[in-house]
């Protein structure tokens, strides 16, 4: 590290091989880079609430956009959370990252062509993941949907980021690295290593893939994965923004620094531990469960450190924050994600878990999150910036102040009426009359019940989307009424070889960027691998249920239509051993019987019933017949009148793709999935036998439809939900 | 039930797991803790004040940041 290091310092750009380090040494910053991503977030941040309340529409009004696929509620749901999580949260990390850096660094960021390829990159990834995914292009993994392609893409521009940042603390001026930075390095490594791991998949073809994981290690795999873009993608970017703006905005130093360390470190440990808890009471072991929850309980120290100190950090500037909007927005910011922490770990606990899972109060609790803490803390950045970056005055600060009260009043009026509606479902779904039957088992009465919460919500998206809209003018007079001032002079003494000086302990690691780094990464390491490699074990020793087999062909192509439509969004796949999630759906899910499944589809919200079961005829209140199925899926309001499900016309118009049965087949073989050799040959054989009786099922009920219809393939894998562990009996 | 029975049966010694785990995360925890109560008073005052080091006040660690702090206070 030592030499490497004196290696460095003669090759700076800016020290003109100027080897008297006490000298002070002139360079510009190049805000280039960190307004477009500024602009790109305040355009995207809109594209993705703009979605978010179409889809809010949508489930109160499940025809508004009948008969168009590529705008059906499964497919634009995941363009909105990736919208805003990697495109609206993702360009605001980004402006920041790009802007702050190079100040606490001393010294301009490494290279702007990889600030280039960093920025029009990731616009590229957006623009392609809205493209592909209106158009059913998925891997059916919440937060992960996008596809292969796709996902290198992502990595590619990713590592271009992070080494970038790597590299400009190497060419630093400063010995010790601001905590900020921590943050960002710990982003970085962490979302590299969550990627990787959780997108390996085996190609069947252009943009089409299945996860090389199973079943409950797929789930286990993606949920830690879920649950740590959530840690180091939602919060540890921007608690290193917290802890570079809330300072600058307020012009005092952080409460303490101290605690920021120390709730960094224990921060980034704990979090990666906590994933299984968005598996509680599923088919995962117990162990895995408990080791979630216990970490998911602890996880609320750190989390609060960090937000006490960044609260702390206004004490004496109270006066301040009454009159300035972007402090305003900070306190708001960082008390929701003291609220959103808060309740994480609430959620956590088994017995809040076994009601608030699968219902509204997971969308209110991310929301507090997403509208609290991620949008309140990037517009605060954005009306901090903007002035900055055109050296004049923001062009309204009234016109901030009423963004500021929309998204407050916004955030709240979405929030709230989620938390009723969930707790008021869950409870429905729970009650039993005194004979011991369900009270509710038309699991439509708990849907109608809680539909005025959903306009109340679409009312409080409005708010907080015209606070949005006022920001939008505000941030196109602002650059009207100044002119960009790309370059901004500094000037700093060069760094002085580690070697003139006697460091120990932590101070070598946080003055070595890479050895830190390394440090971070072994740090999250070691949760995931505890967790994850004993799962590996695991999976060796499922016992095979014997009467478990792999899907037909017919069913592997109606699951594939199943995520294509995103179906997953709003059905479950996984009946917890509660006795009213058994007499409503049937027996319980077990780990073996989900062996196959390339992804699982477990799924995390129940606007509809769960379908873990939807093709056991004897035991549960969920089973259909083919014919109800197609019409369902052609008009859902026909078979039930109040359903909030959207129709699916297109599903009996479209032809099954049978080109690609053999070619997953052999994917599915890749994976060990036990299809007999040659099998893909004769597959699509298979298949035509298969659809061709469940057609004539339906053409002797009076519907004309055709064998080779996608909705053939769908009701064939819907019938084969759940029924394996029957065949015993 | 039997079914997760086996499983677990299956894995020998994964009750260890979460002792790890917790036992890592604490030995960890202290050794922060110890490091960050040993760290010098005006050294940690100087790095907070990284973000406020502006172009017109230019420069850190090296200069005696004392006054500022006296300032402040």
């Amino acid at each position: 590290m030592r030499s490497s290091r004196e290696r460095q310092i003669p090759m700076q750009k800016n020290n003109n091989l100027n080897l008297n380090y006490m000298e002070l040494q002139k360079f510009t910053y190049d805000n280039k880079i960190a307004r477009l991503f500024l602009n790109a977030t305040v355009f995207w941040g809109i594209v993705a609430m703009l979605v978010g309340l179409l889809i809010a529409t949508a489930l109160v009004f499940p025809t508004l956009t009948s008969g168009i696929s590529f705008l059906s509620f499964g497919r634009i749901r995941p363009l909105h959370t990736n919208a805003a999580i990697f495109a609206f949260v993702g360009n605001a990390i980004f402006t920041g990252v790009y802007y702050s850096t190079p100040r606490l660094l001393k010294t301009p960021m490494f290279s702007e062509l990889l600030g280039k390829i960093n920025f029009w990159g990731w616009q590229l990834i957006i623009l392609a993941a809205a493209i592909s995914l209106p158009l059913g292009y998925t891997v059916g993994k919440e937060y992960a949907e996008l596809e292969w392609p796709i996902d290198i893409a992502i990595a590619i521009v990713w590592v271009v980021f992070g080494l970038n940042l790597t590299m400009t603390m190497i060419k630093r001026r400063v010995k010790h690295i601001y905590v900020a930075i921590w943050f960002y390095i710990a982003t970085f490594v962490t979302v590299a290593v969550l990627h990787i791991v959780n997108s390996l998949a085996v190609p069947v073809s252009f943009m089409k893939s299945y996860p090389i994981y199973a079943g409950i290690q797929d789930a286990l795999v993606q949920w830690w994965y879920g649950h740590n873009a959530v840690a180091f993608f939602l919060t540890t970017p921007f608690l290193g923004l917290m802890y570079y703006f809330v300072p600058k905005a307020a012009n005092r130093p952080v409460y303490s620094y101290k605690l920021s360390i120390i709730h960094f470190w224990s921060l980034i440990f704990l979090y990666i531990w906590a994933g299984p808890h968005h598996l509680l009471y599923s088919a995962l072991p117990d162990w895995v469960q408990a080791l979630g929850v216990v970490f998911s309980v602890m996880l609320i120290a750190p989390s609060w450190g960090g937000m006490v100190n960044g609260l702390l950090t206004l004490r004496g500037a109270w006066d301040k924050v009454r009159q300035d909007p972007v402090l305003k927005m900070f306190v708001v910011g960082i008390t929701a994600y003291g609220m959103a922490t808060f309740e994480g770990p609430l959620l956590s606990l088994k017995t809040v878990n076994a009601i608030s899972h699968f219902t509204d109060w997971t969308i209110a609790h991310v929301h507090i999150g997403a509208l609290g803490w991620n949008g309140m803390l990037t517009f605060g950045m954005i009306y901090w910036l903007l002035p900055r970056f055109y050296k004049t005055r923001l062009w309204s600060v009234k016109m901030a102040n009423a963004h500021f009260w929309l998204a407050t009043t916004g955030m709240l009026f979405f929030a709230i009426p989620l938390y009723f509606a969930g707790i008021t479902q869950s409870l429905m779904w729970k009650e039993f009359t005194e004979e011991g039957f369900l009270k509710y088992p038309n699991f439509m009465d708990t849907v109608v019940q809680i539909l005025p919460m959903y306009f109340i919500r679409i009312f409080g998206g409005l708010l907080y989307i015209s606070g949005v809209v006022l920001m939008i003018i505000n941030v196109i007079q602002t650059t009207r009424t100044g002119k960009f001032v790309r370059f901004e002079e500094d000037q700093a003494p060069a760094l002085k070889p580690i070697g003139e000086s006697n460091e120990k302990g932590h101070r070598i690691i946080e003055s070595k960027p890479l050895l830190f780094s390394l440090l971070a990464l072994i740090v999250i390491l070691i949760g995931g691998i505890v967790q994850i490699v004993p799962m590996f074990m695991v999976k060796s020793n499922v016992p095979t249920i014997a009467s478990v087999q792999p899907y037909t062909p017919l069913e592997l192509q109606g699951r594939d239509i199943y995520l294509r439509e995103g179906c997953y969004n709003c059905h479950s796949q996984m009946v917890r051993p509660f006795r009213s999630e058994v007499e409503r759906y049937g027996d319980y899910s077990k780990a073996g019987e989900v062996v196959y499944d390339h992804p699982f589809q477990f799924g995390s919200k129940r606007t509809g019933p769960d379908l873990a079961r939807a093709g056991v005829k004897s035991s549960s209140l969920i089973y259909k017949n083919s014919v109800w199925h197609y019409n369902h899926f052609l008009d859902p309001q026909k078979m039930i009148p109040e359903s909030i499900m959207p129709p699916y016309p297109w599903l009996s118009k479209r032809d099954i793709n049978l080109s690609s049965t053999p070619k997953k087949i052999r994917a599915m073989q890749k994976l060990g999935v036990p299809y007999e050799e040659g099998f893909d040959q004769r597959a699509n054989e298979h298949l035509l036998q298969q659809a061709a009786q469940i057609a004539q099922e339906l053409r002797d009920a009076g519907i004309e439809v055709e064998d080779n219809k996608e909705v053939i393939a769908l009701i064939a894998y819907i019938h084969r939900l759940g029924v394996d562990i029957h065949k015993t009996e | 039930m039997r079914l997760v029975r086996n499983i677990l049966e299956g894995v020998a010694g994964l009750e260890i797991y979460p002792i790890i785990g917790i036992l890592v995360f604490l030995a960890f925890f202290v050794g922060v803790v110890v490091w960050v109560l040993r760290m010098k008073k005006n050294k940690v005052d100087a790095y907070s004040r990284i973000p406020l080091d502006d172009d017109d006040n230019p420069s850190i660690e090296n200069k005696d940041l004392s006054k500022q702090q006296s300032d402040s206070k």
